[in-house]
């Protein structure tokens, strides 16, 4: 795999030497990229190493100026990295601009072109790239049945609502079946309702067409519901990459358990007592796996592992309400356990019936305990 | 609340459009009531001086039948066109370089095109004179450098230099008019259009062009009607040679004091500017708005 990426300009697909042969090649390869704009002093990008491989819905997650735009404007080539490389099918695509690379952009206002209509505006791709007319007219239709708009084709953008602008943006990039489909924050504009319709209909139709999507979002709902494999991003850096699973089960920084979900992150220790790995976090103390390493590190528990029963987990702790905070379809109950503050997310009736100061009893799986570096 | 206002929409709107009744008023009175004055006396009878008010065609009759003023209105016509056109055509790019490629310095490259207005259209005009005269800079620089024997006669008071001066007073205009459209074409769509496969090339003509081709008509127009009716700058810069139509129609109005026929060469000129802005405005359509 290090050879191969040491002949950048070789055709081919070297990311797939390194791989199972089950796995699928890799389409897009990020080899330790950095940005750094002009006139900026930090690196908006900062040594992001990824492989996204064919036919995957893969998504770039984090927080607003974490640079996922940048990193999908590096791919489309309206951006030069400042050092590292991307290769695009294998191949190293400096220097190569945006209209000679295989990929297509949803943009995040849509950017549709206001003077032609719907219709022109799909075809636009197809007519840069001199298809034949017949065959033309044969993918936009197709490409517009795809999404829902047939009716629509000769209305102007300005004569759309948001979704159906969203849907026509949509067409345009997938017109010429790129091999890559970048999407910023293509729902970002859209009401929660027809977010969560597209979203169903954005992952349904990317298993049909079997193009590679990357999705850039920072909604971590979006990105846990739709992906295949997600990227977590925090300034410039790569935090995390793993399946939604992966990375809500087991964040591998700290960054990454706060950031996904709702988490009790902590300090503790990982020590050997009479040959058995255990856990301290506060005065609660944990089984371990037996290879988890020994010493000081971070603890990690979602909040919905903690349970209000004492039957729930292996683990029982005796603690004190803290607080109660009412979320509508649920509340967050605050426990006091021995030097740490737990929090469990419990049914909305239970956390009525709570009051502060209470006595309570709360327990978790062991198994649930996340051990993070750092 | 929303029946409310579907019922009062007529005088609602009516009350939006009140505060524009003196406005339409005022531009009735300056646009068209000295247009109205002039048609009146273009159909006046006018002989020896003499000013008859009776109805005849005669002035029109006259404006296109003399083959001198028929020539002169024919150049006239070229001359402003090519001007117009000319001044277009460098302001355009100029103004999609200042928006494109300059991002910092902008401001202070609209202003340095634009400041030229700002100096009196008479100084901007013999500015030229002494630029193309025989012992202007050009002549003397060539004479000094030992090309030529003598000045280049060609240069002032003629075609040429009523071309060039009216070329050079229309740049602003076609600039600031070119500058206002392409500032307003989101980057966003050329990096739609370069997405989608289009080269710099093919994204200028298919999306840049088609939506600020109105504004570059503007400019156009703006330039074509400084220069169609300008006297000024053939009588500095033309001599004889570089007569136009505005200095006929001066002419009719003072020393030859025939004020219908002026009047009726006027309208003339001004169906014909009317003809060919609405040509332009035909070509430069685009369907669609940004907004
Ligand atoms: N053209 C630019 N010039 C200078 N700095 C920029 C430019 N574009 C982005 N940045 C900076 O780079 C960093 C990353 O920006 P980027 O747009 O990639 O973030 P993002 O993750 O897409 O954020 P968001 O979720 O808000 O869209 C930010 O700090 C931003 O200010
Ligand atoms: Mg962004």
């Amino acid at each position: 795999m290090e050879e191969a990426s040491l002949s950048p300009s070789r055709p081919g697909t070297p990311g797939r030497e390194g791989d199972t042969p089950l796995e699928p090649p890799t389409v897009v390869r990020f080899d330790d990229v950095s940005k750094v704009y002009n006139g900026a002093t930090t690196k908006a990008v900062d040594g992001v190493s990824l492989d996204i491989r064919a036919g995957e819905f893969f998504s770039i997650l984090g927080p607003s100026g974490s640079g996922k735009t940048s990193c999908l404007r590096m791919i489309a080539g309206f951006e030069q990295p400042s050092s590292g490389r991307i290769l695009l099918d294998g191949v190293d695509v400096q220097g190569i601009p945006p209209y000679r690379r295989d990929v297509n952009t949803v943009f995040q206002n849509y950017a549709l072109f206001p003077h032609m209509s719907i219709e022109a505006n799909v075809s636009y791709p197809l007519r840069m790239h001199r298809v034949a007319k017949h065959e033309i007219d044969e993918r936009v239709s197709e490409t517009l049945a795809l999404v829902e708009m047939e009716e629509l084709r000769k209305r102007f953008p300005h004569q759309l609502s948001g979704g159906q602008r969203q849907r026509a943006a949509l067409a345009r990039a997938l017109v010429g079946r790129p091999k890559v489909l970048l999407l910023d924050e293509p729902l970002g504009a859209l009401d929660l309702q027809l977010r969560q319709q597209m979203q169903l209909a954005l992952k349904q139709l990317q298993r049909d067409v079997g193009i590679t999507f990357v999705y850039v979002t920072h909604d971590q709902g979006e990105a846990l519901s739709m992906s295949d494999r997600m990227a977590v991003m925090s300034t410039g850096h790569i935090e995390q990459v793993g399946t939604p699973r992966e990375v809500y089960f087991h964040p591998n920084t700290p960054f990454v358990a706060g950031f996904i979900g709702k988490a009790n992150l902590g300090r503790g220790t990982v020590v050997l007592e009479s040959g058995a790995t255990v856990g301290h976090w506060g005065g609660i103390s944990f089984p371990m796996a037996a290879d988890t390493p020994l010493g000081p590190c971070a603890f990690s528990l979602r909040h919905e592992s903690v349970s209000l029963s004492d039957g729930a987990g292996d683990i029982a702790v005796r603690g004190t309400v803290e607080e109660v905070v009412f979320l509508g379809d649920s509340s967050e109950v605050m426990v006091a356990v021995d030097g740490v503050t737990l929090v469990a997310k419990a049914p909305a009736h239970i956390g009525f019936a709570l009051s502060n100061g209470q006595a309570i009893t709360v327990s978790f799986k062991a198994s649930e305990v996340v051990r993070i570096d750092g | 609340m929303a029946s409310v206002a579907v019922t009062h929409e007529g005088r609602a709107s009516f009350r939006r459009r009140l505060p524009l009744v003196p406005l339409a008023a005022w531009a009735a009175l300056l646009v068209l009531a000295p247009n109205v004055l002039m048609l009146v006396y273009s159909l006046w009878r006018t002989r020896e001086g003499v000013l008859y008010r009776v109805f005849t065609f005669d002035n029109y009759i006259a404006a296109v039948t003399n083959d001198v003023t028929l020539a002169i209105l024919g150049r006239t016509v070229a001359i402003a066109v090519g001007a117009a056109l000319l001044a277009t055509a460098v302001a355009y790019p100029m103004a999609w370089f200042v928006v494109r490629r300059l991002s910092k310095h902008r401001l202070l490259a609209v202003l340095l095109v634009v400041v030229p207005l700002w100096i009196s259209y008479l100084v901007r005009v013999y500015a030229w004179k002494i630029i193309l005269g025989d012992n202007g800079i050009i002549n003397s620089t060539l004479i000094e450098l030992g090309l030529r024997d003598e000045p280049l006669s060609f240069m002032l008071y003629s075609k040429f230099a009523v071309f060039l001066t009216l070329t050079y007073v229309s740049i602003p205009f076609a600039f600031v008019a070119s500058y206002a459209a392409l500032e307003r074409v989101p980057a966003s769509l050329l990096e739609a259009s370069a997405d989608a496969g289009a080269s710099p090339a093919r994204a200028f003509r298919t999306v840049v062009w088609p939506l600020s081709r109105q504004g570059a008509a503007i400019g156009f127009a703006l330039a074509l009607l400084l220069c169609i009716g300008d006297y000024l700058t053939p009588a500095m810069v033309g001599g004889l040679e570089g007569t136009m139509f505005g200095s006929l129609i001066v002419n009719q109005f003072g020393l030859t004091n025939n004020w219908p026929l002026g009047a009726a060469m006027s309208i003339v000129l001004l169906l014909l500017t009317g003809a060919l802005l609405a040509l332009v405005a035909r070509f430069t359509r685009t369907e669609g708005t940004l907004d």
